[in-house]
């Protein structure tokens, strides 16, 4: 008995895993795609930080009282790495005429316009100092490309100090420009987190954003395994063949179940493993607006042993409702291709919650609308996830009884179709009629 | 009692409104080949099913060595060994995997049949290859190697023959005539093929619309029906039935 369901489990593994279609999609793909995007990410972040700034001023200033600000600032700028500065001092040609020539001549993509009266109007208490830069913009050039105005804000913070000193001597700039500084705390769970909540939540977001999608993919993808795999038997008839011997129905069924399990938890450790390296890679990243230490702890928050628990039990549950699901509706497939059109309906009880958790708190709708959609088994897989990183750990419970309570169901349901002529006799197609 | 091995008792089969089995009885009788002969939809498949256990008569029985298949399928599992018609293998299983699983399937002893299984399909070193790499003669021989590897006592063969050019055909009939001769199986198989079923057939029932028109030795039917050959005879039944 033992014996037979491991050997029906052996050949149903030998059988997905020589198939390099399923191998790719389940295995390959999800340790090679997030891993991908972050070093994308990275590469982008590194070449656009390392990148050469060309950049051209044009210097008009004529000076106040011996002084020109428009030297001093080009002065600055020069102070700052990996910049290549063309200063042109004066130009018959039209400005955007200028650009272009910049551009198409020199690779030079902005130009910085110092006006005539630029130091005058600073040193003028009253008014305010213009500039003007131009950006020339190519449906050629890329996203990442480095830009003058970061080193233009901190030229104009500096101004601003230098001017509070020549107003009032005494007084400390920073006092006058901040005269109150807000602590932002975010609370997650009981943790507190020294950064305001759109950081936080951005952070959690980020982190499980993937996770509902990556669930989704995993569970369309099983179902359409084991559907194919209970129709292509019926199509080829090696089930008739199977059937006929001295084999229980039940180790069939509960033989290609934990197969296509196997290969979906598999997949579930590929994509883990994926994202973990995903998160590492992109982590460093974010140091620039976000502290590592922000960054490490919201991480350590959302990926604590018990929340990777839970959501690993949450999955699995999931995936075996999914496959008993899928595993009940191949029974009435004539082929691989009627089951793979009634999975792809039941994809729908996948997609919904899937996609309208990652946009919309479910709690938050109207009773009706949410009691159908907490009705759809799958919709608990989703929340859950939320429910987890959150603490809230009663509902996600309640979701795994009901989603346990539903996969018995449909197995059982499965297990009794298996035991009829249904079997085989069951014809329901999806061939266009001609 | 008779000395039938296998009794076939009053079986009606419907499918929805359909009847596709009118009340047919025969009885096959130990180590014979017996032959299921008529056109498409005639029933030849629903009854080998019926006997393979697979799907359930809506009336009657088949007793195989008195083992009801309605009330006992277990049992009679042990015993039969069921040969689909065109039927597919495990195409990225080797030959020998295909062997080796439903031989661990049939039998507590999966050496000796992967063993008889290896002879009977000739196939040699390309066991070793992936079934998809196998042409339709040579997944058929390796069909038939399963089927009869594990010396069932009843051998079920719907249309053996389907679809194989002539070479091929030959040599399945030999493969089906010697095993029966070496081990003494009880076969009942299904053809189109009249020289096929002259040729293998000890017995053979002429099936027409659900309903057994005619049993007997080929010889037997050539001389009921006064006819040249098996092609013949079964026309001459078909219309001395209906009238």
């Amino acid at each position: 008995m033992v014996n037979k369901l491991i050997a029906i489990i052996i050949k149903e593994l030998k059988d997905l895993f020589r198939d390099k279609t399923t191998l790719f999609t389940m295995i390959v793909i999800p340790l090679l795609f997030f891993p991908l995007i972050g070093l994308a990410f990275k590469t982008g972040a590194e070449t656009t930080a390392q990148q050469t700034l060309n950049v051209a001023v044009l210097n008009l200033d004529s000076g106040y009282n011996k002084t020109k600000m428009g030297d001093s600032l080009i002065a600055f700028i020069k102070q700052f790495n990996n910049v290549n500065i063309t200063v042109i001092n004066n130009t018959n040609e039209s400005i955007t005429r200028l650009s272009r020539e910049l551009y198409e001549n020199k690779g030079i993509n902005e130009l910085l316009v110092i006006p005539r009266n630029f130091t005058e109007t600073i040193y003028n208490p009253n008014a305010t100092a213009k500039l003007e830069l131009y950006s020339y913009v190519s449906a050629a050039g890329g996203l990442a490309i480095r830009s003058l105005d970061p080193i233009l804000q901190a030229y104009i913070s500096d101004i601003i100090n230098w001017k509070i000193q020549q107003i009032a001597p005494n007084v400390n700039p920073k006092a006058i420009i901040n005269p109150i500084n807000i602590s932002y705390i975010s609370i997650v769970r009981e943790e507190k987190i020294p950064s305001p909540p759109e950081i936080v939540h951005g952070l959690i977001a980020s982190q499980s954003w993937t996770l509902p999608l990556s669930v989704f993919i995993i569970i369309v993808t099983s179902s359409q395994i084991v559907a194919s795999a209970i129709a292509s038997e019926k199509e080829s008839k090696t089930l008739e063949i199977l059937l006929s011997t001295p084999v229980s129905r039940m180790n069939i069924l509960v033989g290609k179940i934990a197969s296509s399990m196997i290969i979906a938890i598999l997949s579930v450790i590929s994509y883990v493993g994926g994202f973990t390296i995903y998160m590492n890679t992109i982590l460093g990243l974010s140091s620039a607006q976000i502290p590592p230490e922000i960054a490490n702890k919201v991480t350590q928050l959302v990926n604590s042993p018990q929340i990777i628990g839970g959501v690993a039990v949450l999955m699995f549950i999931t995936l075996l409702t999914a496959i008993s699901l899928s595993v009940s509706l191949s029974v009435y497939a004539e082929d691989v291709r009627s089951a793979q059109a009634l999975v792809s309906y039941v994809t729908l009880l996948f997609g919904l919650p899937a996609f309208i958790t990652m946009g919309v708190d479910i709690d938050q709708l109207p009773l009706i609308e949410k009691t159908v959609l907490y009705l759809i088994p799958f919709t608990h897989a989703f929340t859950g996830i939320t429910k987890l990183i959150d603490g809230d750990y009663t509902p996600v419970i309640f979701g795994m009884i009901y989603m346990s309570v539903f996969s018995l169901i449909t197995l059982y349901i499965a297990s009794k179709s298996f035991t009829t002529e249904k079997l085989l006799t069951a014809k329901l197609t999806f061939k266009r009629r001609k | 009692m008779n000395d039938s091995f296998v009794n076939v008792e009053n079986l009606v089969k419907d499918f929805g409104r359909r009847r596709v089995l009118k009340s047919i009885s025969f009885s096959v009788k130990k180590g014979e080949i017996f032959g299921l002969i008529g056109p498409n939809g005639a029933g030849k498949t629903t009854t080998l099913r019926i006997i393979a256990t697979l799907i359930k008569p809506t009336a009657g029985d088949v007793i195989i060595e008195n083992i009801s298949v309605t009330k006992n399928a277990k049992l009679v599992r042990e015993i039969i060994s069921y040969l689909p018609e065109e039927a597919g293998v495990y195409e990225r299983l080797t030959g020998i995997e295909f062997l080796r699983f439903f031989a661990e399937m049939s039998t507590s002893n999966a050496h000796d049949a992967i063993r008889r299984g290896i002879e009977i399909s000739g196939l040699g070193e390309r066991l070793k290859d992936k079934t998809k790499e196998y042409s339709k003669g040579m997944k058929r021989r390796l069909l038939l190697a399963r089927t009869l590897m594990n010396l069932p006592k009843l051998a079920l063969l719907d249309e053996p023959t389907s679809g194989l050019d002539v070479q091929h055909a030959v040599q399945i009939r030999k493969i089906i005539k010697d095993y029966r001769e070496k081990y003494g199986i009880t076969i009942i198989l299904s053809s189109h093929n009249m020289l096929e079923v002259e040729y293998l057939c000890d017995r053979v029932a002429f099936i027409n619309d659900g309903s057994i028109v005619s049993i007997g030795t080929p010889k037997e039917l050539l001389e009921k029906y006064n006819a040249d050959n098996l092609e013949d005879a079964f026309l001459k039944a078909v219309s001395n039935y209906g009238e």
